[in-house]
């Protein structure tokens, strides 16, 4: 019993790695996901771009944020896009979030 | 290790008693772990496969939750004149559902709240949710800056 057990054992040790580091992408997908929709709604209310950038590099300051158009004005479709890389163990990804909404009276 | 074998041998060879009985029982049960490890594998397997398909279904959900939210905002402030771009609060909804991955499925746009319901497919790894639509509501409504409290 033993013996098997220690040849499975790399298996398991693996299979563990691989789904704590799948929950982690999860985590990382639903966070940037959620502050591009964020600062997408802060870009609709506001025509300052530091604002908007702030939004998401407060929580996440490796992050990287596009906002389109960067000038705005009402009625305009607002889009801020969040690329966050991310180092796995087999190798790196980049996690994109996007919020796209529409700009409010008043704003220019 | 020679001895070993040649105990081993002889105890086959010439017990016929208790002892060799035993000793026949303990090697039935050799190779026992290795079915255990052998079973442990598919069930590893659909442990990941079925963490996959519920990770993407929280994505879809969460899509279909901020694009509902969204679409609802849209057309709230379509529905102040000078705020829509000419678009009509449907329109606005319809357009911004789109916009973050989600489609429109209905649109109380006749008065405000707003109330906006959008859904977004599973994007499913291995195709065991793909027939699965996630829908949310999102309310939204206009608050005048001079009078934020009016109900």
């Amino acid at each position: 019993m033993s013996v098997e057990f220690v040849l499975v054992l790399p298996m398991v040790a693996m299979l563990l790695v691989g789904v704590l580091q799948l929950v982690g992408l999860a985590r990382d997908v639903l966070v940037v996901q959620d502050l591009a929709r964020q600062a997408a709604r802060v870009a609709a209310t506001t025509g300052d771009h530091v604002e908007v950038v702030g939004i998401v590099t407060g929580r996440l300051p490796d992050a990287r944020v596009s906002v389109a158009p960067p000038w705005r004005a009402s009625g305009d479709q607002v889009v801020v896009t969040v690329h966050l890389d991310v180092d796995l163990a087999i190798r790196g990804l980049t996690v994109t979030g996007r919020g796209a909404a529409m700009v409010e009276p008043g704003v220019s | 290790m020679t001895v070993t074998l040649l105990c081993r041998r002889g105890a086959d060879e010439h017990g016929s008693g208790a002892v060799a009985a035993l000793r026949r029982r303990g090697g039935d049960q050799h190779g026992s772990g290795a079915v255990a490890a052998l079973s442990l594998i598919p069930v590893a397997l659909m442990v990941v496969v079925l963490a996959f398909e519920a990770l993407a279904m929280v994505a879809a959900a969460a899509t279909a939750s901020g694009a509902a939210d969204l679409a609802a905002l849209a057309a709230a402030g379509a529905m102040d004149p000078g705020g829509s771009g000419g678009a009509s609060p449907g329109d606005a909804a319809a357009r911004i559902a789109t916009a973050n991955g989600a489609t429109l499925v209905s649109c109380d746009c006749d008065g405000l709240p707003v109330v906006v319901v959008a859904r977004a497919a599973v994007d499913s790894p291995f195709g065991l949710a793909d027939t699965i639509v996630v829908s949310r509501t999102g309310r939204a409504t206009l608050v005048a800056v001079d009078s934020p409290l009016e109900d």
